[in-house]
């Protein structure tokens, strides 16, 4: 029984013999193994959604968050960042031919990212992404007030404005107080994302509904401002990043609850207007294999998709493929089956 | 009575070409056609009275002052191109308005004489478009508007029906008899298709190589044109040499009886074609022919008669048709005005 | 349904396998049997092997995931030190499979061999022929299982490839490069598209490229940090700023004279226009160095013309303000002559004449009509004529080489300290006159919309 492995493995050994893959396979950065679970995960992650047996569908995918911040954080934290990923891939691309290993610690996730959105659909967004997640579970809480408003068409109150102009100025007058106190505040570019924010809430409060797509036009603009910070070589730390870091990161904190802030009075704030990743990964999935098909003469107007989505991508039936996270929610809430999930290899 | 514009002599030179001497005059409110084949300086003609083109000699009195020393600017002439020229980078009301920035008007008047000539042309929908987005028969619209948002006493149309089809055509008409009757703008229309003359003027001029060939009446001109040319380019196809005793035209073997009798021994007759009517068996005919060719051209039957030495060309009604057989003789006949003498080639007198 | 029966036998037959192999493996001890990864990988295989039974996988693919798994289970801990690494090969491997399998189904056979052929470049590239480049590998086979399936899609893939790995001092600079290229080739008009404008496009882009890479390698490669250091400085700014002044004044000198001119030649005929036009060609045939010379030789303090200036306005050209705007007026202007020139000619003349009847006197003619419809070229000469004056250096360095411009204290500044300490400023030159070249192009586009308003009075 011995001998037949052992002359196998002479036999591969010899097979492979001028392969370096035999001798010295991958070995990861500093003994840990991020770039290569990251791989192994998101994969496991993109391949899901279709996976997933469709009854259960959202809590299956409300599982694949948790997994995914659990992942983020513990893992892949050096990489997380959505401004921290562009910069790194950027670093990373720039590695290659040099220190190779390195090239794929840092470009693993971003380049996961994009290739699973250009075959899978922007699933990541939905289903994977910690920020994203962290949103969505933050805006649980007020679902039902966000909802009426929605569904309102977004009104403008008096109560709603002076609340966001309450909160805006206090927090407003916290970052002051910090960037005067400790300088390194000042330095720190989430502070400037974070007002950013608030300001958008402002102008959310009044014109939601006129201004809503032209905000969200904004990602682009933060897309660049990130591509050519790391160009630049400037250090942009991102909001959610501080659960990551090894490094204690207030800035981050900040960040991080301005986003959860925000995402409490309008679902997934963050992404709508200001993920440069969204930016990305949209422009990844235009032509995605596996995309959601909706055949709108079935459409009943119900408005139950509508009312599902976080991010208004879909309305009577039609899915803006641009704002669409992927989440499956409508296909699920449609009652008359106007969404189905398609693959078509020839899309172009 | 003098005449509200006076061309004499005028004469002007464009490298080898040369244009004129010219001499014409038209009343006020007057509306004139000028025929010309193409490249007879028709166009050069109209530059020469607008004051594009420097003339060499000769005078213009435009209302009894002499204008032919003055920049364009200042000599009151509106001129409409071929392709109506307007300025792509202005709309259409812009467009409009470039002339009233001269006329030191307060902003109100201007304002309402915009808006009267932008109603009037019927291009008010038409504002705010730019010109290339316009088709070719509001581009001459607007081209026509624009000269006339600024009144001026003589208006020059250089083709005003080129480059628009049959609808267009008759729109433009009714505007510019609309410009002759309400305005009382004295028009020179520059064409070479005789059907617009008849149309639209009461008086024609030919034009040929530069010079006036004949002036009058557009009815006369038609019915007796001056020379060979003329006659021709009017659609009269049946031109004979011949020579005249008293009041009969001799061509070869034929006789025709003129009904006047022509200052000159020999020259020229005239049939016209759209006169000649094919007569019944058995009644009085003038001359007989074979006919060689028959051709549908439409609103009429173009058909070709051998008659011994005479070739003659006859515009024949429609319902003749079943009746006409080709190599078949036909009697032909007509009244002795359709018939015109022209005084022979080279000799001028009878210029008028 | 009915079942057929591939569906039982295949599935059941490669996880019995599976399970046997890595049952007897273990009991000959060259596998661990209770190692975490490998039971994992035998749990996903009978996972698989239920979704195939149950109909909610297809079969080939389905088949060769498990065959793949099965494969990394018995032997892929011998191949990778850990079971991390050989889950991520896997992982990449199924993709690479399910994505092959799916070509195979639905897309051509050329796209199939073009897949096919791929991975086997990239195999030949990345593990035989360079050192450590494992991890290269699976990267970009995920780069090729996302384009693969799109022939444009993988010409880009391959634009990357190739410039990280064949073009790499240059990656960047290829990648941008080539993708220029290829975008300009992919978005030709169908309607237009022929094989020979096609072929010139793409020689005449690629040399252009060539042409241009200094510049784009000086840009890309140089810290910015140092770029920020050097506009710090006083010396850098001043020279800055006096070519912004100089240039802006000769280009302003030349716009009052050459367009006037370019207007007048555009509608006039007389004897010896062309000679006048070649006359004003004079310029771009002199070395710049002999023009400097020349201006010097008439204009210095010491010449006769230069010292009859000097003591009537007490202007001296050579080594002053007006020596630089002097030579650069003498290199620039054929650029806004010629330029305006051809604008002039595209406006009809007949428009003017339009004009005139409708009472312009001639020199409203031109404000109103020929000036507004030439003045996109008239502007896109004057940019031009202003990035060459700007760019000046041998009639400048002559008339005055202080106080410097920016391309004199490049000059000296290699002159002094060498190639490396003048890379910064040369890219902050670069950024700089980018900067304004592109600024002003953006005016271009504004100014017909600037004209189209003009006058609209009533």
């Amino acid at each position: 029984m011995n001998g037949l492995p052992d002359r196998m493995e002479e036999f591969l050994a010899g097979f492979f013999g001028n392969i370096k893959f035999v001798e010295k396979a991958l070995l990861g950065l500093e003994g840990s193994y991020v770039e290569l679970l990251t791989i192994l995960s998101l994969g496991l992650l993109a391949v899901l959604p279709t996976i997933v047996p469709e009854r259960r569908r959202q809590t299956w995918r409300r599982l694949n968050q948790i997994f995914g911040i659990v992942i983020f954080i513990y893992v892949v934290f050096t990489c997380l960042g959505v401004f921290g990923m562009v910069r790194n891939f950027f670093r990373g691309m720039n590695e290659i031919g040099r220190e190779n290993i390195i090239a794929l610690y840092y470009c693993s996730v971003p380049v996961t990212i994009l290739v699973t959105s250009m075959l899978f659909g922007p699933a990541f967004c939905g289903w994977i992404c910690p920020t994203g997640a962290l949103q969505e579970f933050a805006g649980m809480l007020t679902r039902k007030w966000t909802l009426r408003r929605k569904l309102r068409g977004y009104p403008f109150g008096w109560g709603f404005l002076l609340t966001a102009g309450l909160v805006g100025v206090v927090f407003l007058l916290w970052v002051w107080r910090l960037a005067v106190t400790r300088t390194f505040f000042v330095e720190d570019s989430t502070i400037y994302w974070s007002e950013v924010l608030v300001l958008l809430l402002f102008i959310l409060a009044f014109r939601m509904r006129e201004w809503d797509l032209k905000l969200r036009r904004i990602r682009i603009l933060s897309f660049w401002i990130i591509v050519l910070g790391a160009l630049a070589g400037i250090r942009i730390t991102s909001p959610v990043h501080l659960g990551f870091a090894k490094v204690y990161d207030p800035a981050s904190l900040l960040s991080t609850v301005v986003v959860v802030v925000g995402a409490l009075t309008i679902p997934n704030v963050w992404c709508r207007y200001l993920c440069p990743w969204r930016c990305a990964i949209s422009w990844a999935a235009r032509k995605s294999v596996r995309f959601i098909e909706s055949d709108v003469s079935k459409c009943t107007k119900c408005g139950k998709c509508f009312e599902g989505c976080n991010v208004d991508a879909v309305k009577d039936g039609k899915i803006n493929t641009e704002e669409c996270h992927f989440c499956m929610k409508c296909v699920d809430a449609c009652p008359t089956n106007v969404f189905t999930i398609k693959d078509d290899w020839r899309r172009k | 009575m003098t005449p509200h514009l006076h061309i004499g002599g005028v004469e002007a030179s464009f490298g080898s070409f040369k244009v004129g001497p010219v001499r014409i005059e038209t009343e006020r409110g007057e509306y004139l056609a000028l025929l010309g084949p193409t490249g007879c300086g028709k166009t050069s003609l109209l530059k020469c009275i607008a004051g594009l083109k420097i003339i060499t000699a000769g005078s213009i009195r435009l209302a009894g002052q002499e204008i032919s020393g003055l920049p364009p600017e200042r000599r009151g002439v509106g001129l409409v191109a071929q392709t109506g020229d307007l300025f792509p980078h202005r709309n259409v009301r812009e467009n409009l308005d470039f002339g009233l920035h001269y006329t030191r008007l307060n902003r109100t008047t201007r304002q309402a004489r915009l808006e009267k000539h932008l109603v009037m042309f019927r291009i008010a929908p038409l504002a705010h478009r730019y010109p290339a987005g316009l088709s070719g028969g509001e581009t001459k619209r607007v081209a026509l508007a624009r000269a006339m948002v600024l009144e001026p006493s003589l208006l020059l149309l250089d083709e005003p029906f080129g480059m628009l089809d049959h609808n267009g055509r008759l729109e433009m008409a009714e505007l510019l008899r609309m410009i002759l009757r309400e305005l009382g703008t004295t028009v020179i229309h520059v064409t070479h298709d005789r059907h617009e003359a008849w149309s639209l003027a009461r008086r024609c001029a030919i034009m040929n190589q530069g010079r006036i060939v004949q002036c009058g009446q557009v009815a006369d001109v038609f019915r007796r044109p001056a020379d060979v040319f003329t006659a021709q380019f009017l659609g009269c196809e049946n031109v004979f040499e011949a020579s005249f005793t008293e009041q009969t035209a001799r061509c070869g073997e034929a006789r025709f009886a003129l009904g006047y009798k022509p200052p000159f021994r020999s020259g020229f007759v005239a049939i016209r074609p759209e006169r000649i009517a094919v007569a019944a068996h058995g009644q009085p005919h003038l001359i007989s022919g074979r006919l060689i060719e028959l051709q549908d051209a439409g609103d009429n039957l173009k058909a070709c008669f051998d008659c011994g030495a005479l070739k003659l060309t006859a515009r024949l009604p429609l319902e003749l048709a079943p009746r006409l057989t080709l190599n078949a003789c036909f009697n032909l006949t007509w009244l002795a005005d359709a018939v015109h003498a022209i005084k022979p080639q080279g000799d001028e007198g009878a210029n008028s | 349904m009915p079942r057929s029966s591939a569906r039982t036998v295949i599935p059941l037959f490669i996880l019995a396998a599976h399970a046997a192999l890595h049952a007897m493996l273990g009991i000959g001890g060259w596998l661990r049997p209770f190692e975490l990864l490998s039971l994992l990988l035998l749990g996903a295989n009978l996972v698989i092997a239920l979704c195939l039974w149950k109909g909610s996988w297809d079969l080939p693919s389905g088949t060769c995931t498990m065959l793949l798994i099965a494969g990394h289970g018995l032997i892929g801990q011998r191949l990778a030190p850990d079971s991390l690494t050989s889950g991520a090969m896997l992982t990449v491997n199924i993709l690479i499979v399910y994505v092959g399998v799916k070509i195979y189904e639905h897309l051509s056979r050329l796209h199939f061999a073009a897949f096919a052929g791929s991975y086997l470049i990239l195999f030949y590239i990345f593990l035989t022929r360079m050192q450590n480049a494992e991890a290269l590998f699976l990267l970009f086979l995920m780069g090729l299982a996302a384009t693969a399936r799109d022939f444009k899609l993988l010409t880009y893939f391959w634009a990357i490839v190739l410039s990280f790995t064949a073009c790499q001092p240059y990656a960047w600079e290829t990648t941008f490069s080539s993708f220029l290229i290829l975008t300009a080739l992919f978005s030709i008009r169908d309607s237009n598209w022929n094989p020979a404008s096609v072929i010139f496009l793409v020689g005449g882009m690629a040399l252009l490229l060539f042409v241009l890479l200094p510049v784009i390698v000086l840009m890309a490669g140089e810290d910015p940090r140092n770029v920020v250091a050097m506009l710090k400085s006083e010396s850098v700014r001043d020279a800055l700023r006096l070519t912004a002044v100089t240039a802006t004044i000769s280009t302003v000198i030349l716009a009052a004279f050459c367009v006037p001119l370019a207007y007048a030649l555009s509608r006039l005929d007389f004897k010896g226009k062309s000679l006048l036009l070649a006359l004003a060609d004079l310029p771009i045939i002199v070395p710049q160095s002999a023009a400097g010379l020349a201006i010097l030789k008439v204009f210095g303090k010491q010449q006769y013309l230069g010292g009859i200036i000097f003591d009537a306005f007490g202007i001296r050209f050579d080594g002053s303000v007006f020596g630089i705007c002097l030579a650069q007026i003498f290199v620039a202007m054929p650029f806004i002559l010629k330029g305006s020139l051809a604008a002039f000619e595209s406006v009809p003349v007949a428009l003017e004449g339009a004009a005139r009847t409708l009472g312009a006197s001639s020199f409203s003619a031109f404000k109103r009509v020929a000036l507004p419809l030439a003045m996109k070229g008239v502007v896109a000469a004057a940019i031009l004529a202003w990035a060459r004056a700007a760019g000046e250096f041998g009639a400048v360095l002559f008339v005055a080489p202080y106080p410097e411009t920016a391309p004199i204290a490049v000059y000296n500044l290699f002159n002094s300290v060498g190639l490396v300490q003048t890379a910064p400023l040369v890219t902050t030159i670069l950024l700089f006159s980018l900067a304004m070249f592109l600024a002003l192009q953006i005016l271009v586009k504004l100014a017909p919309g600037l004209t189209r308003r003009e006058g609209s009075g009533a």
